[in-house]
C-alpha cells in the first residue's frame, strides 16, 4: 500500500512535531510489534494496524525503514552466545501484542522443541531458554541441575549419529574436543540423551554475543579489538590444534564473544554433525567460510583452519565478507581479494599480513601455525 | 597507586544505593571530577579528525577509581550509569563552549560506542545528539536514559537491564526502537 509519498513526506514532518508522549508509546508498541514479524508480514500488519491513521502509519514506516542494526528484534541480542534468537510475537508481554495479531499463527511457527522451566534428560537439566538457531541446530541454555551450573545444550542431527551416541566416530569427536581446555575455546562436556534417543552435547555456556551477530551490529570493529580478538583466535585455535584437533567450521556464528570482550570458540571438532537451520546436514563446514581445497575433498588440515581464521579476521576488520562472500568452490570466478586496508585504512599492517597470508589460495603457502599468525600481529 | 579519590569511589559505591543521597552524590561529584581530568587530556591531544571514545573514558575511570576486588557485577553497572551521567555533560558542556568559541564551526564529533565496537563511521554530532535526547527524554524517559547508558556508558544490554531493572529482552526490543528513532533524528539534522 503506497500513498503518494510527497505527500506523506510533508505530513509526517508535521506530526513529528506535535508529537505527544502518549502518542510515542503507541508508535513504540507498534514498532516492536512490526519488529516481530517478517519482512512480508509488515505491509499488512500496518494496514491493520493503522487504519484511519495514514500519519501513524508513515511515521512507523519512516522508522522501520532506518537500517535495523538488528534486522529482527533477538538477532542483536547482545546476550546469546550462539547468535540468532528466534523471538516469535508469542513471546511478546501480553500488553505489547496488538490486539489484531494472530497469536496463535505466530506461536505455531515456534520451532523450539522445549520451553523454558522444561526439565529434560532424566530431571538433569532445567531448560532456562533458547540460544541459538543459525548454522548451530537447536541450542538451549539449561541448568544442570547436579552440577548446579549452566551450560549450552546442543541438540544434534538425528541422522548423523544414527540417534546412537555410539556411534564410534561421533564418540571420537566428542573425546578428542573435549580434550582441549583453554580459556579461548568453549568447553565441551559430555554427550547426553533423551529418551526418544535424541543426542545432545553439553558445553560451557558463555554469556556473551556471536561474532556474526556483532558485526551485523556494529558493522566492523576496531582495528585495537580486531588485532585482540584475532591474537586470542590465534590461542585457541593454536591450543586446539596442539591437541589434535581442527575445527573445520570456523565462522564468525560459532565464535562467542563474552561481556569482557573475551573470545570463546565453539564447535570444534563436531561441525559436521551440527545441523542447519534448515534441516540440512553440512558436509563439513560452511561453503563461505571454507578453504578452497575442502570443496575437492583434500583432507581438512590446520592450514584449512587457518584459511578460514583469515576470512573471520577480514571481516572483523573491515566489516565485509572477503571475496564479497562468494564461496572459493571453484564453481564462481574467483572475486578479486581486496586488501583490508583499502576498505579500513587504519588496520595495523602486521594484521594486514596475517590475513592476506592466512588466505593464500594454495595451503602450503599459509602460515605453519595459528602461532605463527599470532607472531605476525602487532604489540 | 592509588588516589584518595580512588579508594573513596570504592568506598561509596560499596555503600551505594540509589536511596541514598549522599553517598550518590558524593560519587557522582567524584566520578564526574576524574572524568574530566581525564576527559580534558583527550580533548587537549584531539585534532579535527579525531573522535573521541566516551566509553573508554569512562572505562579508564572505573578502572582509576574503583578498587577492583571488592566490587560485584551490579556495583560496576551503577557505576558505569554514574559515570555515563557524568560522562553526558562533561562532553556536552564541552561541545558548547567549543561552539560559542568558534561560532559554530568545528563542532564535535564522537563515536558511539556500541558496547564492545567502536567504529568510526558512526560518529555523530554531540550537539544533535543532546538535543535528540532532550527530545526523545520529553517522549520516552526511559528511552532516553537507554541511550545515555549505552552511548555515554558503554553499558552492554545485560548491564543495561540490571539498571533499569527490565529483563533484558525488554532492553533488546527498546533498543531497536531507539536507534531508529535516533537515526532518523540525526539523519534529518543533517540534512537541514
Amino acid at each position: 500500500m503506497d500513498h503518494g509519498s510527497r505527500v506523506v513526506a510533508a505530513r509526517t514532518r508535521q506530526g513529528r512535531r506535535g508529537m505527544s508522549a502518549e502518542r510515542y508509546a503507541q508508535v513504540r508498541r507498534l514498532f516492536v510489534a512490526a519488529c516481530e514479524l517478517a519482512e512480508s508480514e509488515i505491509g499488512p500488519f500496518l494496514d491493520q494496524a493503522c487504519v484511519g491513521d495514514p500519519e501513524l502509519r508513515e511515521e512507523l514506516e519512516s522508522l522501520l525503514k532506518q537500517p535495523r542494526l538488528t534486522t529482527i528484534i533477538g538477532t542483536s541480542s547482545g546476550d546469546t552466545p550462539h547468535g540468532k534468537v528466534l523471538s516469535p510475537i508469542a513471546d511478546l508481554p501480553r500488553e505489547l501484542i496488538p490486539a489484531d495479531i494472530p497469536v496463535d499463527a505466530a506461536r505455531a511457527a515456534k520451532p523450539w522443541r522445549f520451553s523454558p522451566g522444561e526439565i529434560i534428560a532424566a530431571q538433569r537439566y532445567k531448560i532456562l531458554g533458547p540460544l541459538g538457531g543459525g548454522g548451530l541446530g537447536e541450542v538451549y541454555r539449561a541448568r544442570d541441575r547436579i552440577m548446579d551450573q549452566d551450560v549450552a545444550l546442543k541438540f544434534l542431527a538425528v541422522g548423523q549419529t544414527g540417534g546412537d551416541p555410539a556411534c564410534s566416530r561421533f564418540v571420537s569427536e566428542v573425546a578428542t574436543a573435549r580434550e582441549v581446555a583453554h580459556p579461548n575455546v568453549v568447553r565441551v562436556y559430555d554427550i547426553g540423551q533423551l529418551a526418544d534417543g535424541e543426542v545432545f552435547l553439553s558445553m560451557e555456556f558463555i554469556d556473551g554475543e556471536d561474532l556474526a551477530s556483532l558485526l551485523r551490529r556494529a558493522g566492523r570493529l576496531s582495528p585495537e579489538k580486531t588485532v585482540q580478538i584475532a591474537r586470542e583466535l590465534c590461542a585457541g585455535l593454536g591450543a586446539a590444534h596442539h591437541q589434535g584437533v581442527l575445527h573445520r567450521d570456523l565462522k564468525p556464528s560459532n565464535i562467542v564473544i563474552d561481556a569482557d570482550g573475551h573470545v570463546h570458540i565453539a564447535d570444534f571438532g563436531i561441525a559436521a554433525f551440527v545441523p542447519t537451520a534448515a534441516g540440512e546436514i553440512p558436509l563439513a563446514g560452511t561453503p563461505a567460510f571454507m578453504a578452497p581445497g575442502l570443496f575437492h575433498h583434500k583432507q581438512p588440515s590446520k592450514q584449512s583452519d587457518l584459511y578460514a581464521l583469515g576470512l573471520v579476521l577480514y571481516e572483523v576488520a573491515t566489516g565485509k565478507e572477503p571475496f564479497g562472500g562468494v564461496p572459493a568452490d571453484g564453481l564462481q570466478a574467483a572475486a578479486e581479494l581486496v586488501p583490508p586496508s583499502v576498505l579500513c585504512p587504519e588496520i595495523e599492517p602486521g594484521l594486514q599480513r596475517a590475513i592476506l597470508q592466512c588466505l593464500e589460495e594454495d595451503p602450503s603457502r599459509r602460515p605453519e601455525s595459528a602461532q605463527a599468525v599470532a607472531a605476525l600481529l602487532p604489540g | 597507586m592509588k588516589s584518595s579519590r580512588s579508594s573513596r569511589a570504592s568506598q561509596l559505591l560499596e555503600r551505594f544505593d540509589p536511596g541514598e543521597r549522599y553517598a550518590g552524590e558524593q560519587l557522582f561529584a567524584d566520578v564526574y571530577a576524574e572524568l574530566r581530568a581525564l576527559a580534558a587530556r583527550y580533548l587537549h591531544r584531539e585534532r579535527k579528525s579525531h573522535t573521541l571514545q566516551p566509553t573508554a573514558l569512562v572505562h579508564e575511570a572505573y578502572l582509576k577509581l574503583v578498587d577492583q576486588t571488592g566490587v560485584d557485577w551490579q556495583d560496576r553497572a551503577h557505576f558505569l550509569a554514574i559515570a555515563a551521567h557524568a560522562m553526558r555533560q562533561i562532553l556536552v558542556d564541552h561541545a558548547r563552549r567549543h561552539r560559542a568559541a568558534k561560532r559554530g564551526g568545528n563542532r564535535h564529533r564522537i563515536a558511539l560506542d556500541d558496547s564492545l565496537a567502536v567504529e568510526s563511521r558512526r560518529d555523530v554530532d554531540l550537539l544533535a545528539l543532546e538535543d535528540a535526547l532532550t527530545k526523545l527524554t520529553k517522549l520516552d524517559p526511559r528511552q532516553a536514559q537507554m541511550i545515555e547508558l549505552r552511548f555515554f556508558g558503554g553499558l552492554s544490554i545485560a548491564e543495561v537491564a540490571k539498571v533499569m531493572a527490565i529483563s533484558k529482552r525488554s532492553v533488546e526490543r527498546e533498543w531497536t526502537m531507539v536507534r531508529a528513532w535516533l537515526r532518523r533524528e540525526l539523519g534529518r539534522g543533517d540534512a537541514a
